[in-house]
């Protein structure tokens, strides 16, 4: 719009001139020529209704005397009015997403004016922080956006459900069953090995956050997510795992509108496990044969009870969301408010979360060139959590005869040594009260037309308080001790920032953007936690009525700020050729004094080459063409601020009366530095067919160098670790991104988009290059794979004894005229053969734990073939990470209905089923295994068999719980995990009750999940670099509700 | 208005430009830098309560009975039970059992054995080399703190390090030398086994003859520190650990003195351990097992290490109910014949010996001996996490039976059999007379004999104590006693009969390394026969 501004200035002039003349005037147009705003005298008034194609009224569609900044915007109603200077005046119409239309006035006063939706999406705004934003079709970098539109075509209740799907090279992981469970967003695959620092960075309303939990998203008016570096290494140092900009709403010029949604929500388990029965586990004790085992009597009554206890824990879920928002404006003072309440009761029993939100944003326009925004967030919190190791786990480890109840009809805490999960449920409390408020002040001032100065305020405070308790009847035997405890935690954090941005074009064909400014922020938490046992009274969970456990009781606090000059500039000629370079420099107290400051450096290009006159043939399908190619730093700096510092530790040991200092065994590193990111990014946009196709693609590679890097110590030295600067990781990946409107007229039109992310993560270099244990299985070696899965390979079960015979290549050989004894369960064999031929060689055989193995001890595969299987015999199992991951999303309109669906999925990756090979080691004397061991396990010779003989399994090691290839599976899943249904009531039928729109929609969530996995659900978020660990998750639901949209 | 702007300018220039450094210094809200501390008394009290702490982590537990934020696992218990007994006839796998016990009890450890790390104990010695070298600074910041407190409190970091390289000795041969903390990360921390004798005699023996000359003498013994009698005591250990195991006279005789060193100092009621020659200082036999309830009330306790279940937490010690089953049990053999032998009083408080209620929780195999128990001594009377436990390092009886083994060694056999004898009878058993033929041939003592019977009874009182492998490794009897147990501890397991229980390679005596130690410090080389 500036360029439109300077363009015209002539146009302007030359009308001013004649309408008054003389020095005053030259001296206007000097200050006009300054400040870029205009007064005029007015003689025409123009008024009109701006509307859709289907003739419903557009409010907030910007109506502006072209060429000049003089303009207003359409009320709710979609009306307008307008004082020009004439009927050469030409008035200009625009709406974001609606294709843009000029209109001379003539000689009508009314305009009455259809706008078009625009097919393309290049005129789209996308927002690149620090107050500047530029079309789609200017962008170097490569950003993906979400509007609020895609995002009402669901129904999100975190951020989380909002993105999942949406954009290329963003792997979101949905812990949707849980109802406080957020999930993990990755951008462009893991590039730290660092535990907490692989999150994106979030910048709400031009500030940065570590999270964006208590951001409803329907106040979310756009979502970018920038992924390549030119475009987050304006955020420097912790940008290195992209950026995530949530711009909310706000108020339009018009008469107040108030918005109103209802949404009521049904959820069941979506998967339901087999369980073992009460025969399977009487034939499982029957085999294990010692001790509890012998109770295989099928006619007592007590062993007779057959309990599936996910009936019993699980329940219909219901969840109820209640959305108030309300906005509007005049003359640039405008304002928008929100509530949104959630009220989740999750299939778990007693599983729940309330949650309430609140939003204001106010934007004063003070004089025509001050501006003062005020922003405040509120959201409250409270709910239950289930802790799913007692509850959703132990579905598998209680015997299906034990009942839930005492005699005295109250709820067992334990039965035959296990825990009861119902009862876990039920009286086990993790009662978490959380709090945030934000407050957000921000002042623009236009010193100039094309130079403008802003500075913003915000302070954030978290107060959230954990209150758990754990009554005396789930201890073993209901007799132990009640215990509890209440955590507190609270953070305050602040953010100042400052800068000046500069928009101008010079002559025709060049334009010019630039940025720069200054951020401070600092932030402190304070953490206090009581525990205590011994309760006078169980109703009551504080300090008053227990004892307080001194070992339980603690207070922390720690501390981190950080200082930042960042700029930022722009250049495009004729559009054709746009490039970009940034930089910044961030200071950070978690470094030490002479590390405190890095540097992070970017730079892009684009080059529209369907502009060019070579391309001329190709504008008939080819409407936009362009290339890019960008290149730039980032870094990292998730790391505790100690980290410089080598410490004493004070009262974390006690001895004899007194409270223990000692040096921490975490050595201090004053030269510990950022990990730097350096990516670099090639890729092509084309719009095709008049806008109704897009494509885009994306090769990038990133490497991050300077790994943050927990590193081992050689423990003679008396210290454990330190945070050092070593080691690189690569990441490289391709992106594709295909959208199109295959059918659009009057009736009928059909959206579609999809994306589909590939990505490898190679390690390059570690730490004196010693391979890094990232987990239990997950080991990084030099050369190796982010996320490979380090186990004894499983080759199944010897099927008798004399199977256990290889030669000396360590081929395995097959026994011929095997001779079982029944009585004793051992066999022989006559002679061997291999590959068919009588084999009269040496026969090797393998060992474990010193012990020859035999028929029904588990086969591993011995790589050095040392005829020893032990620690030199772990091999890649799997690879945790997908191969690839994609979204598809549909939108379908017929009239006044709307059908939006959504599939998401990913390819390739294993998970380590924990939970059932934690099943399967049949360490309790009580919990039963899966059903498929009991019913596959081996029993006599010649048995073909997936399981061990029971009896043996723990002195043959042929369990290896945690490091078995038995169970790696396979993680590929394809899910609908979204189906909206939406109709539009005729705004004519409204009227007459006062309400401007109105829509109702029935939708569905996880309706349907493909996969092999044979768990609860294949997604589920992990940790860093322990991916795809499946430990017992709270199990996925399937959904399904209504709801209702009113407009006023 | 245009004031407001000039102020943020200004503002931001100011913070921009002056602020900057101090702005970004956060100094830690939580913990000091190690060189603003040692300046005060109570930083000695402080740093010697880590000192001890981080010992009593290692033999004890962590107290924890969940994994700790900071990585830590559960407690698993600590590791004076499996260094000092895991391997040796005494203990053997429970119901609950983990690959710790299963490996130690049937010679087959791998070093994938988290008993065979060290870390804990080099953990130790940093804190002790952190006091030896910090502590001379405090006077000069402090001068309530006397020479006699300066030197108390150094001869104690002394002796922990040279305990601590005596464990290292003893399990694992060679091993680095470090005695100056680790500072500096510049400086490369990795550092190569040295031999085992070099350790004995240029770290363990002269750190703790310097403990001796720094240490207050003749004063009331605090049992729970290392005192003047529990230096002399590891000393005396130490010297019995070369003689043994190099079979050397004058070892034994070093060993002899220091024995009567130990006698010389005082214990915990203010009075000499056995000024009189005469073992009157025992704890009595009605109240043996205060030695292991109340040591601090007795005149035997020497060195015990302290638990306080407020503070520490569960004393979660494997061989008992760990946090509720215990995945260490008494071996059967030692369980079956021990209680056999009515008369020894020993038994009932030392082991469950009930035969069960067949209600299977009933558990016959736990060890009793550092709990209350019910009056019936067939169950304790309180929760792991309720219990105190404190372990003896060192106490007169231990001392006498070693002296006796000392004496029997360099032909003195009429006083070894009289030290016998104070523990023995103390038992609730006859006294063994010279010419009984467990001890004597043909009416004459004999040396082997004599040696066999101290160290059976070494094994009944010091059960549990974490003394058994040792004994058996000291005086080499690790196949004779070893062999036909983990024969038959085979067998039963996977009814294979006739191995070679121990076996002949004398290698395994030495623990494995843990495998993440060679990972992380490349200079360490495997002992032989774990590669």
């Amino acid at each position: 719009m500036n360029k439109n501004c300077t363009k015209q200035t002539p146009f302007s002039m030359n009308t001013f001139l004649q309408k008054s003349g003389g020095l005053k005037a030259l001296m206007l147009l000097v200050l006009l020529q300054i400040l870029g705003s205009a007064t005029y005298a007015q003689t025409i008034k123009v008024t009109g209704t701006v509307t859709d194609v289907k003739g419903e009224p557009l409010p907030g569609v910007s109506v502006k005397l072209k060429g000049t900044a003089v303009g207003t915007s359409t009320a709710a109603n979609g009306k307008y009015s307008l004082m020009v200077p004439g009927s050469s005046s030409v008035l200009s119409f625009t709406f974001i997403g609606y294709v843009h239309q000029d209109q001379t006035v003539g000689a009508k006063t009314i305009i009455n004016i259809k706008m078009a939706e625009d097919q393309s999406s290049l005129d789209e705004i996308v927002v690149t922080g620090y107050g500047q934003s530029v079309k789609k079709r200017d962008l170097t970098g490569s950003i993906s956006s979400v509007s609020s539109k895609d995002i009402e075509e669901r129904q999100p209740v975190t951020l989380f459900d909002a993105l999942q799907g949406m954009a290329a090279g963003v792997l979101v992981t949905n812990d949707s069953g849980d109802p406080a469970g957020q999930g993990t967003i990755q951008i462009r695959g893991a590039s730290t090995i660092n535990a907490e620092g692989n999150g994106p960075l979030y910048i709400i309303d031009g500030i940065m956050s570590a999270d964006a939990e208590f951001v409803n998203p329907t106040d979310i008016e756009s979502i970018e997510i920038l992924k390549d570096a030119s475009s987050t290494a304006i955020y420097g140092a912790r940008g290195a795992n992209g950026v995530i900009l949530i711009t909310t709403k706000s108020g339009k010029d018009g008469k107040p509108l108030i918005n109103g949604t209802y949404t009521s929500t049904y959820a069941k388990l979506a998967h339901k496990l087999r369980t073992t029965t009460a025969d399977e586990l009487r034939m499982y004790r029957a085999y294990r044969g010692n001790g509890n085992g012998a109770s295989v009597d099928s006619l007592n009554p007590y062993l007779n009870a057959d309990n599936d206890f996910q009936d019993l824990l699980f329940r219909t879920g219901r969840k109820q969301v209640m959305n108030l928002s309300l906005s509007g404006g005049k003359s640039g003072n405008k304002y928008y408010g929100s509530l949104n309440y959630l009220n989740n009761d999750a299939i778990i029993l007693n599983s729940r979360l309330k949650r309430l939100q609140a939003k204001v944003n106010v934007d004063n326009k003070l004089t025509s060139n001050l501006k003062i925004s005020n922003n405040l967030a509120f959201a409250y919190q409270n709910g239950n959590e289930i802790p799913v190791g007692n509850t959703a786990k132990q579905v598998f480890e209680k015997n299906p005869w034990t009942s839930i109840y005492r005699p005295d009809g109250s709820l067992a805490g334990y039965v035959e040594s296990k825990r009861n999960p119902v009862a876990y449920a039920l009286l086990y409390q993790d009662v978490d009260n959380n709090y945030t408020a934000q407050y957000n002040m921000r002042v623009e001032y236009d010193f100039l037309k094309s130079l403008k100065f802003t500075t913003l305020f915000n302070g954030t405070l978290n107060s959230n308080s954990t209150d758990t308790f754990s009554p005396a009847s789930l201890t073993q035997g209901g007799t132990g001790d009640a215990t509890g405890t209440n955590f507190f935690y609270r953070k305050f954090g602040w953010e100042y920032q400052a800068f000046l941005t500069y928009n101008r074009t010079f002559g025709k064909d060049h334009v010019f953007s630039a940025l720069g400014g200054f951020s401070a922020d600092r932030n402190k938490t304070d953490t206090y936690n009581v525990g205590m046992f011994n309760y006078l009274s169980e109703a009551i969970n504080t300090s008053n009525a227990g004892t307080i456990d001194l070992t339980k009781v603690r207070t922390a606090a720690n501390a981190a700020s950080s200082a930042s000059f960042f700029s930022r500039a722009n250049y495009s000629f004729k559009g054709k050729y746009l490039a970009q370079t940034s930089y910044r420099r961030d200071g950070s107290s978690k470094f030490g004094v002479n590390n405190q400051y890095g540097n992070f450096f970017s730079g892009s290009a684009a080059w529209r080459f369907s502009d060019e006159k070579f391309m001329s043939w190709s504008k008939k399908f080819l409407v936009d063409a362009k290339l890019r190619y960008s290149i730039g730093q980032t870094g990292n700096d998730a790391i505790s601020g100690a980290a410089q510092y080598t410490l004493m530790d004070f009262g974390e040991q006690y001895y004899n009366g007194y409270s223990a200092a000692a040096e921490s065994i975490s050595m201090g590193n004053s030269k510990v530095q950022w990990e730097s990111a350096t990516m670099s990014d090639i890729g092509l946009d084309l719009t095709l067919l008049k806008g109704r196709m897009t494509f885009t693609a994306d090769y990038y590679s990133k490497i991050t160098a300077n790994l943050l890097y927990n590193n081992e110590i050689p423990k003679e030295a008396g210290k454990s670790k330190s945070v050092i600067n070593l080691g690189k990781i690569q990441n490289t990946g391709l992106e594709f991104t295909l959208g199109g409107t295959p059918v659009s007229n009057k009736n009928f039109s059909w959206n579609v988009t999809g994306n589909i992310s590939f990505t490898k993560g190679i390690v390059k270099e570690l730490a004196n290059h010693v391979p890094y244990q990232a987990g239990n299985i997950f080991y990084l070696y030099e050369g190796g794979s982010i996320g490979d899965m380090y186990v004894w390979k499983n080759l199944g079960v010897y099927q008798y004894d004399v199977s256990n015979a290889y030669d000396a290549q360590g081929r395995k050989l097959t026994p011929e005229g095997i001779t079982i004894n029944t009585e004793k369960n051992t066999s022989t064999a006559a002679g061997y053969s291999l590959n068919g031929q009588p084999y009269t060689g040496t026969v090797y055989q393998k060992k474990r734990n010193g012990v020859v193995l035999q028929g029904g001890d588990t086969e591993w595969l011995d790589v050095n073939n040392d005829g020893i299987i032990d620690d030199s015999d772990i091999v890649i199992g799997g690879n945790g990470i997908p191969k690839y991951f994609f979204g598809f999303n549909n939108t379908f309109r017929y009239k006044r209905f709307s059908l939006n669906f959504l599939f998401n999925g990913q390819v390739g990756n294993s998970i380590y089923n924990a939970v059932k090979n934690g099943q399967n080691t049949n360490s309790s004397t009580y919990s039963p295994p899966t059903y498929d061991a009991i019913l596959g396990s081996w029993q006599k010779q010649g048995d073909i068999a997936q399981y061990p003989l029971f009896t043996r399994k723990d002195d043959r090691g042929s369990i290896k719980n945690g490091y078995n290839s038995l169970y790696i599976e396979d993680g590929t899943f394809i899910r609908l995990s979204s189906v909206r249904l939406s109709y539009s009531v005729n705004p004519k039928l409204l009227t007459k009750v006062g309400v401007k729109s109105a829509q109702i929609y029935l939708f569905g969530t996880n309706l349907a999940t493909w996969t092999n996995y044979s768990w609860y659900d294949p997604e589920f978020s992990s940790k860093t670099l322990e991916i795809g660990v499946d430990n017992g998750k709270y199990p996925k639901m399937r959904e399904a509700g209504f709801g209702i949209n009113v407009n006023f | 208005m245009k004031s407001i702007y000039k102020i943020t300018l200004a503002l931001s220039v100011i913070i921009a430009l002056n602020g900057c450094k101090k702005f970004l210094t956060e100094l830690p809200l939580t913990q000091v830098e190690v060189n603003s501390y040692y300046k005060s008394k109570k930083d000695i009290d402080a740093t010697l309560a880590g000192l001890y702490a981080s010992f009593q982590v290692e033999m004890i537990g962590t107290g924890s009975t969940t994994k700790r934020s900071d990585g830590i696992p559960a407690n698993l218990g600590g590791k004076y039970h499996y260094w000092g007994e895991g391997r040796s006839d005494n203990f053997a796998p429970g119901q609950y059992t983990n690959t710790i016990i299963i490996e130690l009890s049937r010679n087959t450890l791998t070093a994938g054995n988290s008993a065979t790390n060290w870390e804990g104990l080099y953990r130790t010695i940093a804190r002790a080399n952190s006091c030896i070298q910090k502590y001379p600074q405090i006077p000069k910041y402090d001068p309530t703190v006397t020479t006699t407190i300066l030197n108390n409190s150094l001869a104690q970091a002394y002796a922990m390090r040279a305990v601590c390289y005596f464990y290292i000795v003893r399990l694992w041969g060679d091993a680095p030398i470090r005695t100056e903390p680790y500072e500096d990360l510049a400086v490369d921390p990795k550092m190569a086994r040295e031999s085992k004798d070099k350790i004995m005699d240029e770290v363990i023996i002269p750190d703790l003859i310097k403990a001796y000359s720094l240490i207050n003498k003749k004063t009331t013994a605090n049992i729970w520190y290392i005192n003047e009698g529990g230096i002399a005591a590891i000393l005396a250990d130490a010297y019995m650990w070369k003689a043994g195991t190099k079979n050397s006279t004058a070892d034994y005789n070093n060993a002899i003195t220091w024995f009567k060193n130990i006698f010389a100092a005082y214990g915990s009621t203010g009075v000499a351990y056995n000024a009189g020659d005469n073992g009157i200082n025992l704890e009595v036999t009605a109240t043996w097992k205060n030695l292991f309830l109340t040591p601090n009330l007795t005149k035997e306790a020497i060195w015990s290490i302290n638990w306080d279940n407020t503070q520490n937490k569960c004393a979660c010690i494997p061989i008992s109910i760990q946090t509720s089953n215990n995945p260490v049990r008494v071996d059967s053999a030692i369980h079956a014949n021990w209680q056999k032998n009515v008369a020894d009083t020993r038994v009932r408080k030392t082991y469950d010996i009930d035969p069960g209620t067949g209600q299977g929780t009933g558990h016959v195999d736990r060890v009793f001996k550092y709990y209350v128990t019910n009056a019936a001594n067939t169950a304790i009377a309180t929760t792991a996490e309720l219990s105190n436990v404190y372990l003896v390092m060192y106490r007169l009886g231990d001392v006498f039976l070693s002296y006796a083994e000392a004496l029997n060694k360099i032909g003195d056999q009429t006083n070894a059999l009289r030290y016998l004898n104070y523990i023995h009878v103390r038992a609730g058993l006859p006294a063994i007379l010279a010419t009984d033929p467990s001890v004597s041939t043909a009416g004459v003592i004999d040396v082997n004999k004599l040696e066999d019977v101290i160290l059976q009874e070494r094994q009944w009182e010091l059960f549990a104590e974490g003394k058994r492998w040792f004994d058996l490794v000291r005086t080499n009897h690790v196949n004779k006693i070893m062999d036909p147990i983990i024969n038959d501890r085979i067998r039963r397991s996977t009814g294979i009969v006739g191995t070679t229980g121990f076996g002949t390679n004398t290698d395994k005596i030495l623990w494995p390394l843990y495998k993440t130690l060679l990972e992380d410090n490349k200079k360490l080389v495997q002992n032989p026969s774990y590669d």
